[in-house]
């Protein structure tokens, strides 16, 4: 029986739909077939439904020929009539195909991997490989989605996608022979489509292979595989500083003025190679597990003198009306839609942090240009926001050339003024009066670090200063009986996460101790300073009874200054026994043998001598005398959990490292010392500059070994090192100090007391 | 034999009441290998029905028992009606969730460009197959296997129990036909 089906015909007919429409399409097209409708259709409503279905058919084109998003099996699903979307023998062709592995490297893995073998399917079988780290998650999904072109690129295997960069997309690989991990761009095939930029990418990339520097993204290898360019970088195991940023907000001063340190240093070594940047921002600094900041791109934007006037030859173009960078930019993103490279966004992105000259005479920007970027990225890392967050394009044009640059310290009241001295100089407009060369910004902004982490700022900073620096000291310390760092800190701030996270071993200790001590220093001060003022707050009552549980605390820092020679050694094996002559700030100053001896001990003394004792003091004393507001200056988050420790001149350490490495910074004579461990060993650099890579066979998680390789950098002995004295001693001169420092204030100097262990009163 | 071998037997011996067991068992399965597959795999992942299809049958049929083709009809056909209510689900809360639900993310291959006008938007696709249920079950019935479940024409006749030729004759028709229903 025939059933009819249409939907708009009015009258049935005796053929139905389909078959109307099948033998329809049975007819010739065009003519024949037109002229069978009219003869087989009467009704005329259902001669323009077929006809109507007909049109339909002609342009259905691969409609629902292939499964939803299913467009990758579409070939195998349609020639094969095995049900599984692919094979595990097609799965082990096309990862041969894909180059990831030979057809010998394949047949071994399968027959050496029993799991292979009892694998089902493709899928199951790729799980395997995964698992037996035969290949990556991401290789994987790649050839069972059918991608296996661009998994690898001459020598270099892509192991996993990094995200997106300024010109095309970033993967993390690795150099099949040399075990090397690289980080590869490959630029969209459109970009070198287009004549003259190719030469001018391997122009840049030929600048960029000369600039070798820690602080700088080095620039490997460049080639093309396949008809796609790719460049070959340095990889670095961490975050870029916009995502660094968007992740936990501003940065610490002291790390932010690090991270910017860092970056200038990479960007004076290439200025003085000549190269410039032109395209600074958070973004373009990468930082590294151990807090090493490397800039990215560095030589690909520009090149100066006359290799630059070469390029825009090569390009045609007229650069005394448009930037190099931009143009380049503009070329790849009009052209490239598959990068998705907008260009107005590329182009906003940059022009955040671009100097005033960049925008009206491209040809003069010169280092001074990078400077000003630097000064918007610092701007950036402290406050979280962008100098001139004007919305349009044409309003931050006009703010970068007119608007007053805002102050630092009106987002961040905590920041000293020097450094915002600074930051004003290095965003200067006229580039004239900026600061010359990237060593001036080093050199100042290293002024203002150390005026940060000195004393001389402030009373917190003193007591910064107490803990600061001595991480070495403490390994002489019992640690057997460690305070349980979750719980004193924990009583007057609750920021102890890092603390907790700590690994539970010698070195692991230390840093968590004396920043342990440092923080409770601060509270009490913070809290004396309240005192002072009067402001007796319920809660900051409950904290001295902590501080007064805190204060056995075994561990800790001590402050002192170093000025006498080694013979000079005299330091106090253990605690408890106070010596008057080291609880009093005069005596400090007048005697400071006493105080040296501790010093020598370490060997890791601040250069500063026994007169900024008599300073910090003296500053101390007017903070008290002026009724400073510590709160105000320094509100109390600014102790961020996180990163409190780089405050206090430890940074990364046990507990804070991102990837659980282990690192400290300290200031040795003016040298800033960094010794790190991580999983290829103990490295000690000093100023950047690594002193020695130690074998992680030799030195792999002993502290002791670490201390001696330390020694051995440094010349400083065991017996020099070895009178030490305990954290429990150190906290009482401190409170000590305190104390007398604060003698004027009756309330406030009982309350220190009140603090301080019964002998000592 | 696993449950689902065991009740597609009983399809096979005619049991009315084993097919209605066999769907839910199937969904559950493939919702959680399609759960399973969207958390191994970073955000902007799309589903690949058909592989999750195929690898639902391999984990829920005995690979032991022969492999009858009825077998697999059943099970497919069950496997196609799971696979178009979890799409449509996830249209839905794709909609709903303003993601962007119209569009469909395309996997990037230089080989493979595309055709534009592949896939329809999976919601009105449902409504129009709903649609087609009632007058030709046999026809949306097709369109299932042929598209949510990934079978090849010559599968899908197999699994209908027709001949090759009418199921392309059918395929050629019912996809005018619901483009028609689409415009």
């Amino acid at each position: 029986m025939l059933r009819v089906y249409h939907v708009n015909s009015q009258v049935p007919s005796t053929l139905n739909e389909q078959s109307l429409f099948l033998r329809a399409l049975e007819q010739p097209a065009g003519e024949p077939r037109q002229r069978w409708l009219e003869q087989a259709c009467e009704d005329p409503g259902q001669r323009t439904r077929i006809a109507s279905l007909l049109e339909r058919h002609e342009k259905a084109g691969s409609f629902l020929d292939s499964p939803p998003a299913e467009l990758l099996e579409q070939k195998d699903a349609d020639r094969s009539a095995k049900p599984k979307p692919i094979t595990k023998s097609k799965f082990v062709d096309r990862l041969i195909r894909s180059k990831l592995m030979t057809a010998e490297e394949a047949a071994a893995c399968d027959s050496n991997l029993e799991s292979l073998q009892a694998a089902p399917d493709a899928l199951s079988y790729a799980h395997a490989m995964v698992k037996a780290n035969k290949l990556t998650g991401f290789q994987a999904k790649a050839i069972c989605d059918g991608r296996i072109k661009g998994l690898t690129f001459g020598e270099y295997i892509i192991l996993d996608r990094l995200g997106k960069g300024g010109m095309g997309i970033v993967y993390k690989a690795k150099h099949r022979r040399m075990d090397r991990l690289v980080a590869i761009k490959v630029l969209p095939r459109s970009t070198m489509a287009t004549k003259g930029l190719e030469d001018r990418f391997y122009r840049e990339v030929q600048t960029a292979a000369k600039l070798m520097h820690p602080n700088i993204v080095a620039a490997l290898d460049a080639s093309e595989d396949d008809g796609l360019h790719y460049l070959v970088m340095e990889y670095v195991d961490g975050q870029d500083l916009g995502e660094v940023l968007r992740q936990s907000g501003p940065l610490q001063s002291d790390h932010a003025v690090n991270c910017i340190i860092q970056a200038a240093r990479g960007l004076q070594y290439a200025h003085e190679q000549g190269v410039i940047h032109r395209d600074i921002k958070p973004a373009n600094l990468l930082i590294d597990g151990s807090g090493t900041v490397k800039v990215l791109d560095m030589g690909l934007a520009r090149v100066t003198g006359a290799a630059s006037e070469g390029l825009d030859e090569s390009t045609g173009r007229d650069s005394s009306k448009e930037d190099a960078t931009l143009s380049w930019e503009q070329d790849t993103a009009t052209i490239s839609d598959q990068t998705q490279l907008t260009k107005a966004g590329e182009i906003m992105g940059t022009l955040d942090y671009m100097p005033p000259e960049q925008f009206t005479d491209s040809r003069n920007v010169d280092q001074r240009g990078d400077i000003y970027s630097l000064g918007c990225t610092l701007f950036h890392l402290l406050t979280g926001q962008k100098p001139f967050p004007a919305g349009t394009v044409a309003a931050i044009f006009k703010s970068h050339l007119n608007d007053p640059v805002p102050t630092l310290r009106s987002v961040r009241p905590d920041i000293p003024e020097h450094l915002d001295r600074v930051f004003q100089k290095m965003l200067t407009k006229e580039p004239k009066q900026r600061q010359g060369s990237m060593s001036q910004v080093i050199e100042e902004l290293e002024q203002s670090l150390a005026e940060m982490q000195s004393p001389q700022t402030s009373l917190v900073g003193e007591l910064q200063n107490v803990s600061n620096n001595r991480v070495l000291h403490a390994n002489t310390f019992d640690l057997a009986s460690s305070v349980n760092p979750a719980g004193s800190p924990q009583i007057i701030l609750s920021h102890d996460q890092p603390v907790r996270r700590g690994r539970r071993n010698r070195l692991g200790w230390i840093p968590v101790g004396v920043a342990a001590c440092s923080l409770l220093l601060i509270a009490v001060l913070m809290f004396a300073q309240k005192v002072g003022q009067g402001e007796r707050r319920m809660a900051s009552s409950g904290n001295v009874n902590s501080l007064k549980e805190a204060n056995s605390m075994p561990e800790g820092a001590r402050m002192t200054s170093r000025q006498h020679p080694p013979g000079n050694t005299n330091g106090k094996p253990s605690a408890g026994g106070a010596d008057p002559g080291m609880a009093k700030p005069e005596n400090e100053a007048q005697h400071p043998s006493d105080e040296t001896a501790q010093d020598l001990a370490m060997g890791v003394m601040p250069t500063k001598s026994a007169e900024d004792s008599i300073e910090r003091d003296n500053a101390a004393e007017q903070l008290n005398q002026n009724d400073v507001d510590i709160d105000a200056q320094r509100p109390m988050d600014w102790i961020d959990g996180t990163t409190w420790a780089s405050r206090f001149g430890i940074q990364g350490g046990p507990a804070f490292g991102p990837t659980g490495n282990r690192q400290v910074q300290f200031i040795d004579n003016g040298r800033k010392v960094s010794i790190s461990e991580d999983s290829t060993g103990i490295t000690v650099s000093v100023d950047g500059r690594v002193v020695e890579a130690a074998n992680p066979a030799e030195l792999s998680k002993k502290d002791a070994q670490a201390f001696q390789l330390y020694e051995k950098v440094f010349g400083i002995t065991d017996q020099e090192r070895a009178p030490a004295i305990s954290a429990f001693e150190l906290q009482r001169m401190q409170l000590e100090r305190l104390r007398d420092t604060h003698s004027k204030n009756p309330q406030l100097k009982s309350l220190i007391e009140s603090m301080l262990p019964d002998n000592s009163k | 034999m696993t449950d689902v071998t065991q009740i597609l037997s009983k399809i096979e011996q005619g049991d009315p009441l084993a097919a209605e067991q066999l769907l839910p068992l199937v969904y559950d399965d493939l919702r959680r290998l399609a759960a399973n597959e969207l958390q191994r795999e970073p955000a902007g992942h799309t589903l690949q029905p058909t592989a999750l299809v195929h690898e639902a049958y391999l984990r829920l049929v005995d690979g032991r028992a022969e492999p009858q083709w009825n077998h697999r009809g059943h099970f497919y056909a069950a496997a196609a009606t799971a696979m178009r209510r979890i799409l449509v689900d996830s249209a839905r809360r794709k909609q709903t969730l303003k993601r962007g639900g119209d569009r469909e993310r395309v996997p990037m291959d230089e080989d493979q460009v595309p055709a534009s006008e592949a896939h329809p938007d999976i919601l009105a696709l449902d409504q129009a197959l709903s649609k087609l249920e009632q007058e030709r079950p046999d026809l949306a019935q097709l369109v299932s296997l042929r598209y949510f479940a990934g079978l090849t024409m010559e599968q899908a006749a197999k699994a209908l129990d027709v001949s090759l030729r009418t199921t392309e004759r059918n395929w050629t028709y019912v996809r005018a036909w619901l483009l028609e229903v689409l415009q």
